[in-house]
């Protein structure tokens, strides 16, 4: 039906304008004979009410096109003009017309627009057979009554005398009794619409009953004025106006279903400006009118939905309060959203939301892939950071275990052999030995400094405070270590803040002519600060030969920060910050 | 002096061995590793050990400190390829009488700390 209307929308208010224009050309005659029967009061009250129906359901219809209230509305306003077409003195099938209609078919489409609205269809069967009941008895047992009626026995001035051709078998006893039963019928049935209603009142929810307050608000009203008239204390041209507020109160109802089309434009809009995921639940909310709204992605890695900031959404299960509608795109699952069921009412709607949305939501989780793939980079900038500093550490092991060990037997024969010549030695011979115990000393040293500069081994042992002592003191610039850790961390933070120290000691000697140096390695929060500043020439860049360029991608493939301080002539300082990550490698 | 050798490098084990003797020790006994030095202790009752730091299984100065927990333990002189420098704050807690880098050992060396 929302389709159907929607297709009626887009081809022509302007036709449907137009055709009740002339509808109501068609009505003036009808009109005029009501004007000339009941009198001035009368016929304006009569005229308002048909007009106020009519112009309201336009606007509706306008406004909220998916919505069926606008039609049924603008129904109401027509069937109400044509029943006064049994007024008119002739002819015939005209005022026939007009009786035909005068079952009460208006109150008929009142009904159906009080057991449909705020939604789009008659949901339940009760109420589908009442409906169907109330349009039997407004027509069918109507039409009985006309069948009998017999106008020479309801004689009044201002009654309708329009020619009533069903009228064939005209008895004024059995019309009475037809009549009667019309009008029992009639009230028995307006009174279960309106117990109807009360009861959906009651199992409404919050975005249900603000469409449907307005429309309480003017029928008790309304209902309120009628009480005081069949008491007698206001005329009917008093109290009839008083159903004029009724159509005002569906369209205060009608407009209160928050989404149309420009809404959801307005959604687009918003959307297009705003894709991180927390801003979007938020526009959608308040496009749905929807506080309660949760919004979902799906996350392949987990198998569930997720909300933004990364909490698993439980989808509830049974809970009449709770409605759920899923996103898939492409044949994924995308998201879900979590609603009052009341957003169903409107069929059109959720769908016209989802459709705005979808790009939104494409762009956040494509978001949330690119970030998990920069995590992944980010990983394996670690592991090859990590596996690097493994090979070194095994190839100072095999220095240790291999060259080293067997320099260090040659030494020692060497001695062993110098004392055993003792004093009988050629000087010649003692020259030689001499200056070998010199060379295997030399190589001794200076493999020492190789595999110090490869991976220090106090470093692995003992960890990075004696390591930068060792640093210190080996230093060829006076270096002043003025705090360093208690404890130790993990293996690679280690490492990298050792080698951001050895890296600027380095620098500090060779390239800025520094006299004096500090060093300082605290714990702050959850990462490691290592500052190390010298007094020298300054000027230092990322550019080639400083090695800083390297020490920065190391301490980023950590997730660290490394910021350089070297105005010319004033000295550099260098501060890296290191992660002490819960999933780096483990504590040596 | 009574003089067990520990060091998992059989080719300094020989070596030390020959200086030892050369500087008029008896050399009772040698070890590879941390466990085979405990138990030579025990059987041999040395009165000196020569403790490299790098063992497969531990490292000297864990040694050290079990052997000084025992009634009657013998001197310990750690030696290590690496220098002193690096071993500066374990040294300084070790019930160890001294250290040598291996490259400096000799008899001379030995007195001194030893004597020291």
């Amino acid at each position: 039906m929302t389709r159907a209307l929607g297709a009626l929308n887009r081809h022509g208010e302007r036709r449907r304008l137009v055709a009740l224009a002339i509808f109501y050309a068609l009505m003036v005659p009808a009109e005029i004979a009501y004007f000339e029967t009941r009198g001035t009061a009368y016929g304006i009250v009569d005229l308002l009410s048909g007009l106020t129906w009519t112009a309201a359901g336009l606007v509706a219809w306008h406004k909220r096109p998916a919505n069926p209230a606008g039609l049924l509305m603008v129904a109401y306003g027509v069937v109400w003009v044509v029943a006064g077409n049994r007024y008119l003195d002739g002819p015939d099938w005209a005022a026939t017309v007009g009786w035909v209609f005068s079952g009460g078919t208006h109150s008929a489409c009142a009904a159906v627009l009080l057991l449909v609205f705020p939604g789009t269809r008659v949901k339940a069967a009760f109420d589908r057979w009442l409906l169907g009941f109330i349009w039997l008895e407004v027509t069918v047992l109507y039409w009985a009554y006309l069948l009998f009626r017999d106008p020479a026995s309801e004689p009044c001035d201002d009654c309708a005398e329009g020619p009533n051709a069903l009228g064939i078998v005209p008895d004024a006893d059995v019309a009475e009794t037809v009549l009667n039963l019309w009008s029992t019928v009639s009230y028995f049935t307006a009174a279960i619409v309106l117990l109807r209603l009360g009861m959906r009142w009651r199992a409404a929810s919050a975005v249900a009953r603000r469409a449907l307050a307005p429309v309480l608000l003017t029928g008790a009203v309304a209902i309120l004025f009628l009480i005081v008239y069949v008491a007698g204390a206001i005329s009917y041209v008093v109290w009839a106006p008083a159903l004029c507020l009724i159509p005002l109160g569906f369209l205060a109802g009608v407009l209160r279903t928050r989404v149309t089309r420009s809404t959801v434009g307005e959604l687009v809009v918003e959307l297009a400006e705003m894709p991180a995921p927390d801003r979007l639940r938020q526009a959608l909310a308040r496009a749905l009118g929807d506080p309660t709204l949760e919004l979902g992605f799906w996350s392949q890695d987990l198998g569930t939905y997720v909300t933004a900031d990364g909490q698993t959404l439980e989808l509830p299960e049974s809970d009449p309060r709770r409605d759920v509608t899923q996103i898939d795109y492409g044949g994924q699952r995308q998201a879900v959203l979590v609603h009052d069921p009341a957003l169903r009412e409107d069929e059109g709607l959720l769908e016209a939301v989802e459709a705005a949305a979808r790009l939104a939501l494409q762009n956040a989780r494509l978001q949330a892939e690119v970030m998990a793939q920069l995590e992944e980079v980010r990983r394996s900038r670690q592991r090859i950071v990590e596996a690097g500093d493994a090979q070194r550490r095994r190839i100072e092991r095999d220095l240790h275990d291999g060259a080293q060990q067997r320099l260090v037997s040659l030494a020692l024969s060497l001695r062993i052999l110098q004392s055993e010549l003792g004093n009988a030695a050629d000087p010649k011979v003692e020259a030689l030995l001499d200056q070998a115990g010199a060379e295997a000393e030399g190589a001794i040293s200076e493999l020492r400094e190789l595999a110090r500069g490869i991976h220090p081994a106090v470093l692995v042992d003992s960890g990075l405070a004696p390591a930068l002592e060792g640093l210190a003191r080996r230093s060829p610039v006076p270096v002043e270590v003025r705090e360093l850790p208690a404890t130790r961390l993990p293996a690679a933070v280690e490492v990298a803040a050792y080698f951001v120290c050895s890296e600027c000691i380095v620098n500090a000697a060779r390239h800025a002519h520094a006299s004096a140096m500090s060093i300082v390695a605290r714990e702050d929060h959850d990462s490691l600060v290592v500052e190390v500043s010298d007094d020298g020439v300054g000027g230092a860049h990322f550019g080639a030969g400083s090695g800083l360029a390297g020490l920065r991608d190391r301490v980023e493939a950590l997730g660290g920060t490394l910021v350089v301080v070297s105005p010319p002539g004033r000295g550099t300082r260098i501060t890296a910050r290191l992660a002490i990550a819960r999933d780096s490698s483990a504590v040596t | 002096m009574r003089v067990l050798v520990v060091d998992d490098h059989d080719g300094f084990r020989r070596i030390a061995a020959l200086l030892l003797v050369a500087a008029g020790h008896q050399v009772v006994g040698e070890a590879a590793d941390g466990r085979g030095a405990l138990d030579a202790v025990r059987d041999l009752a040395p009165d000196l050990l020569l403790l490299d730091v790098q063992l497969p299984d531990t490292d000297g100065f864990a040694v050290a400190e079990a052997l000084a927990r025992s009634p009657t333990p013998p001197l310990v002189v750690l030696v290590s390829t690496r220098e002193a420098e690096d071993y500066a704050e374990l040294l300084a807690g070790s019930p160890a009488r001294g250290f040598i880098g291996k490259d400096k050992l000799s008899a001379q060396t030995l007195a001194a700390t030893i004597g020291a």
